[in-house]
């Protein structure tokens, strides 16, 4: 079984591809719906992400991007629809069954939980993970892919920079080796440096066959990594496209993306 | 009244077993309100449940250690499934509904004991090997109370290593501050929550236990008790368990000295101590730091 860490390291392994994850899947949302209180944040939205697919998901401030991976991750209040996962529904499912198929959740707010160290929101990725695998081991892999965390494993994980705290959020994500994962908006508010090395580990990740649905303000950024695009505006799905045309395609960029 | 050094020690010993009872309670009280926000009511009456079933097994079994099990295994189970059945449907409706609900738990539970045993109350003996005293060489001081604050010092440092060493402490530190990420990260935090509100009620039933040979059992004797770890919660520091230690066992010091020195205030001493605590610091001493740290 291959760990989300030969995964991370592979760019800078280079030469043999790692194994990649088990139970990998397609995510295949269908009809999907959210509300917040009478809000109706995400309305009959239908896509479909591949085994080993990174897709883009684009869009204005407040088209519902956030929501609707919190309704694939099971944290909105209500919601309609149907959302499976390598065959299995998952719109009933509670959130934390969901992490148990293989999902994995990195916030828009990072999420680092106050009072505790670098080292115990790590083992908090690693906490209800079945697959009893060595601490130990898990950390210091993760040490070795993201250097960052690595000198700071003892200090409060609330008391990094941004940048710093978007990567723990990354690492403790990925620790229990997911095979799905969703970002939302992980360059927001990063230092460009970060953001390359954030990016080198996202590559690394879909070239060992993590699957991703990547939420990103920075178009240009997202388009890097991403096989297609799916754009969101009010709530709706509007345009579903490959990376080629879209990049070639200013018109609608410039409708849906621009800030 | 001749007030010795002697006395003042023997005293602040008892004040110091007082505290330890309060702490006991206290403590289930600041992990419950810490990890669920709920006010926990009831607390008082698992207390009384603890003493109840306790002292029922030990005329059945003649054994204080089934008495301290059994004290222990019924206010959890009464616990669990006040959690489980009662309060849960009640999450994300604001803190006055479970507040509400467990003050109603309290009640049924009392009558329950009034129903059951009767309501002049009931008492229990230490065994021969507990009572009497040890002399420290400074002094003659009453064995059972010493234990008693010995072993509620060895049970919060067992607490202490579980939070901070364990796997399920350190759930229980996310789980007190963002349950969201332990739900994400894959931990069903229904569960853990059922975990810790019987484990408070738990720690209820053996203060229960622990204190009901020095003061009895009644179906009503949780209601002051539920008062001084309020009291003591609200002093520590709201959630804070540090400040549930300090705080308890300051105040039953406090309380007990007061009664030596000035009987007729011994009720309001608490109080006072609460005023002075909170006018100096008005998130209690450890309000700000915050749970469990
Ligand atoms: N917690 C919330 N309560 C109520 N409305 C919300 C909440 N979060 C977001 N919204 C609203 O839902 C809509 C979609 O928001 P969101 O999914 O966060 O968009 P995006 O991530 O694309 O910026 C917006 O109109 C936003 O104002
Ligand atoms: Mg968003």
């Amino acid at each position: 079984m291959s760990t989300v860490h030969t995964v991370l390291s592979a760019p800078t392994a280079g030469a043999v591809p790692p194994v990649p994850h088990t139970a990998g899947g397609a995510l295949v949302i269908d009809g999907l719906n959210a509300w917040y209180g009478r809000a109706h944040v995400v309305q009959d939205v239908g896509f479909a992400v591949a085994p080993g697919e990174a897709v883009a998901l684009l869009g204005r401030n407040g088209a519902g991007k956030t929501s609707t991976l919190r309704a694939i991750m099971g944290l909105m209040p209500r919601m309609s629809g149907t959302i499976s996962y390598a065959g299995c529904p998952l719109h009933r499912a509670p959130a934390h069954a969901r992490f148990h198929r293989g999902l994995a959740y990195v916030p828009e707010d990072r999420r680092i939980v106050p009072g505790l160290t670098v080292r115990e929101n790590i083992r908090l990725g690693l906490i209800a993970s079945r697959e009893r695998r060595d601490e130990d081991t898990v950390i210091a892999d993760i040490a070795r892919t993201f250097p960052r965390l690595r000198e700071r494993l003892d200090q409060m994980g609330t008391s990094m920079s941004g940048g710093e705290q978007q990567m723990l959020s990354i690492a403790r994500a990925v620790a229990a080796g997911p095979s799905l994962v969703l970002l939302d908006e992980p360059s927001e508010g990063v230092s460009p440096l970060l953001v390359d090395e954030m990016y080198e580990l996202f590559a690394g990740m879909k070239a060992a066959g993590t699957t991703l649905l990547l939420v990103e303000q920075e178009v240009e950024r997202a388009l890097e990594i991403a096989d297609r695009v799916c754009v969101l505006d009010q709530g709706r799905l509007v345009h579903v496209t490959s990376v080629d045309d879209f990049r070639t395609d200013a018109a609608a960029q410039a409708r849906w993306c621009a800030l | 009244m001749d007030i010795t050094l002697d006395l003042v020690l023997q005293q602040a010993v008892t004040g110091l077993a007082l505290g330890a009872v309060y702490v006991l309670v206290a403590v289930g009280l600041s992990l419950i309100f810490g990890l669920l926000t709920v006010v926990n009511f009831a607390h008082g009456a698992f207390f009384m449940v603890g003493a109840y079933a306790g002292i029922a097994t030990h005329e059945y079994t003649g054994s204080f250690l089934a008495a301290g099990v059994a004290a222990v295994v019924v206010s959890a189970l009464i616990g669990a499934f006040s959690e489980r059945v009662l309060v849960r449907p009640l999450y994300g409706r604001g803190i006055d509904y479970p507040l509400l609900l467990t003050f109603g738990i309290s009640y049924v539970l009392v009558d329950a004991a009034r129903i059951l045993f009767g309501r002049q109350g009931l008492s229990i003996d230490l065994p021969e090997a507990l009572q009497g005293g040890i002399d420290l060489g400074f002094g003659y001081f009453p064995l059972y109370r010493m234990l008693l604050v010995a072993g509620t010092l060895v049970l919060l440092a067992l607490l202490w290593l579980g939070i901070e060493r364990t796997r399920w402490g350190l759930i229980i530190r996310a789980g007190a501050r963002d349950p969201l990420i332990l739900r994400v990260l894959g931990v069903d935090v229904s569960r853990v929550w059922l975990a810790i509100f019987a484990f408070g009620a738990g720690l209820a039933g053996l203060a229960g236990i622990l204190a009901a040979p020095l003061r009895g059992a009644t179906p009503e004797m949780g209601d002051g008790v539920l008062v001084s770890a309020f009291v003591v919660t609200v002093v520590g520091g709201m959630g804070s368990l540090a400040g549930a230690v300090v705080a308890g066992f300051g105040l039953g010091v406090a309380v007990s000295l007061t009664t030596l020195f000035a009987p007729a205030f011994s009720d309001l001493a608490m109080f006072v101590f609460m005023a002075i605590v909170l006018l100096v610091r008005p998130n209690g001493l450890f309000g700000r730091a915050g749970l469990l740290s």
